[in-house]
């Protein structure tokens, strides 16, 4: 078993590089290995301005997902938690949509995902006000229902009220989630925010832990569970609705990505959370290099490729489960 | 004598189409459908670096002929990045990340509504036209709208009539569309404008059948047979409703600009049957 565990992060980070070599390699336009030696500015733009930041947000939004992911299911004790659990993803994804209705989002690249950023933090405050200073996890989870219910009804408004099908085919384009033709202002507004989300939910692995054992076990093992729980919820909050706001919804990742790696590494919640991230990363990065030389025209969007890896996954997620309670 | 008249009738011509500016726009990419349209009737097929893939399908659109011979993108920075293009024509309502990809390489872009009368249609072709350098072209074009318009006018004394466009899955003109400004010309009163639908928006059935135009516009089924949005234009209640029906092509709700002639001339015959439906009913 120790075997297995200490090769899981480095063959997970060679798949990382590889796939993100695979990421800035693959693309619509063929581009030679000399892009460097000639002077080929056109090659070079593509290169620098189209395919690295694609590759650089891949692995950053995808290990945010997968980090936020693990550390949900870890904190709820339940497997079927998502990083959009809490509600804070379909708030972000509610104010980003704004921007667009109210037509801002034209006025600067980074207004489209500040709304986004804005979204999550209304939907983290609201939070807040809804599960109180309480330390009850499902509080914490019913008031993501809430939020989400609140926010899908917000957009599905937004869409029927957009002037024309045209803007409302621009909103629901947006929505399903994609990476591409995103830029460095992207990697640069989200990426600081992740960090910072990133930083809090690792370093509330200890509580994680404890938590194993159940609220009672972990108080009496000296965790202050509110604030445990507050930092895991504003980690999540700020990692998912910082990629949210730069790629849309893309789902399932966060909710694949730990149930690959348990068998792997262990069903420990802190030694689950950084390989998370590492996975989280390699399949988005691979979903995004699948969308892009799949045959046909227009790129199919990656939200939609990894509900479709992710759904007949959970199907058989549930499936296994029913077979162990039986 | 006849040399002197031959002279001055170059001179009439060159003055009346002058040769593209030296700067004018050489590689010129459109990611739009509507606004290919628009551009292929403004400048020879040289200049046009890419159209939109959308122009290809032979259903939809106006010039899919000529778009299997023309170069298209799928809307993808990296492709409209590598043709070099020298002026880019999208719709507001393109991706927005792609515009802000476009607009951190450099690459000049001009943004386009979608028109919401054939005022501001034809507004669009004269921007286009003077953005490629052809303004003589864009008033050859606006003129042959124009005259398209004037020719299906509703004649003195004939009477208006009622009618509403039902495109599948429910779908009208209401106010503020190309549509809604033609059929008034023809002389055909809009029911979905009155009952408050703007753009292009579902139209309840009940409001149809509650007062059935003379005239009921119907989308044509394009090998959508069964699906949801098929079933609404063959409803069974849509068949109680005595309106006379007429096709109307799906591809004059979403385009205007060239595809005004047509549209205009298909409104016009559609009038003109109800007109012959009643004349026929008068003399029996």
């Amino acid at each position: 078993m120790m075997t297995t565990r200490r090769w899981v992060m480095p063959s997970l980070l060679a798949l990382v590089l590889g796939l993100a070599i695979a990421s800035i390699v693959v693309g619509r336009i063929v581009l030679g290995w000399n892009v460097w030696l000639d002077q080929d500015t056109i090659g070079r733009t593509i290169l620098l301005e189209l395919r690295l930041p694609r590759a650089l947000l891949g692995i950053v939004i995808g290990a945010a997902l997968g980090l936020a992911g693990a550390a949900l299911q870890g904190y709820l004790r339940n497997p079927l938690a998502d990083p959009g659990t809490l509600g804070v993803s379909s708030m972000a994804a509610f104010g980003a949509v704004l921007s667009i209705f109210f037509g801002i989002a034209d006025w600067h690249p980074w207004v489209l995902p500040l709304s986004g950023v804005g979204g999550a933090i209304v939907g983290m405050a609201a939070l807040l006000l809804l599960a109180g200073m309480t330390a009850s996890a499902l509080t914490l989870v019913l008031s993501g229902v809430i939020l989400s219910a609140i926010a899908v009804a917000g957009i599905a408004l937004v869409l029927s009220l957009s002037p024309s099908p045209w803007a409302a085919g621009e909103i629901v384009r947006w929505l399903l989630g994609a990476l591409a033709d995103r830029s460095l202002d992207d990697l640069a507004i989200s990426s600081p925010l992740i960090a910072v989300g990133a930083a809090l939910i690792l370093t509330s692995r200890q509580a994680l832990d404890a938590l194993t054992l159940g609220e009672m076990g972990a108080r009496s093992l000296g965790i202050d569970l509110r604030r445990a729980q507050w930092q895991l919820a504003g980690g999540v909050g700020l990692v998912v609705g910082a990629s949210v706001a730069v790629s849309g919804i893309i789902g399932f990742v966060g909710l694949v990505v730990p149930h690959l790696l348990r068998p792997l590494v262990g069903a420990k919640p802190s030694t689950l959370l950084v390989p998370s991230a590492a996975g989280g990363a390699a399949l988005v990065l691979a979903g995004d290099v699948v969308v892009r030389i799949l045959p046909g025209g227009s790129e199919v969007q990656l939200g939609v490729v990894m509900s479709l890896i992710g759904a007949p996954f959970f199907f058989a997620l549930l499936y296994s489960m029913r077979r162990q309670v039986t | 004598m006849g040399r002197r008249l031959l002279c001055l009738l170059v001179a009439v011509l060159s003055v009346a189409s002058p040769p593209a500016r030296a700067d004018a726009p050489k590689r010129i990419v459109s990611l739009n459908q509507c606004l290919d349209a628009i551009l292929v009737e403004l400048v020879p097929t040289e200049r046009i670096a890419a159209i939109s893939h959308y122009s290809r399908d032979p259903v939809r659109s106006p010039i899919a002929k000529l778009a299997q011979r023309l170069p298209i993108t799928y809307e993808s920075a990296e492709e409209i990045v590598a043709l070099r293009p020298d002026l880019v024509l999208a719709s507001r309502h393109s991706a927005i990340p792609t515009r802000n990809a476009l607009r951190r390489v450099g690459i000049h872009y001009e943004l386009f509504d979608v028109p919401f009368s054939v005022k501001e249609s034809l507004a669009q072709i004269r921007r286009i036209a003077a953005l490629v350098d052809s303004a003589a072209a864009g008033e050859v074009l606006v003129a042959r709208i124009e005259h398209a318009i004037e020719a299906a006018r509703l004649p003195q004394g004939a009477p208006r009539l009622t009618a509403a466009v039902y495109e599948t899955g429910g779908l009208t003109a209401g106010a503020n569309t190309v549509t809604d400004d033609l059929m008034q010309t023809v002389g055909l009163d809009n029911v979905a404008a009155r009952y408050g639908i703007k753009t292009h928006q579902p139209m309840q059935l009940e409001l149809l059948l509650a007062t059935p135009p003379d005239l009921l516009l119907v989308g044509e089924i394009l090998g959508a047979d069964g699906t949801q949005a098929a079933r609404v234009v063959q409803h069974r209640a849509l068949r109680k409703v005595h309106s006379k029906r007429w096709d109307f092509a799906a591809r004059f709700m979403y385009c205007s600009g060239p595809t005004i002639v047509e549209e205009v001339a298909a409104l016009a015959r559609a009038r003109d049957a109800v007109y012959a439906t009643s004349r026929a009913q008068a003399s029996r």
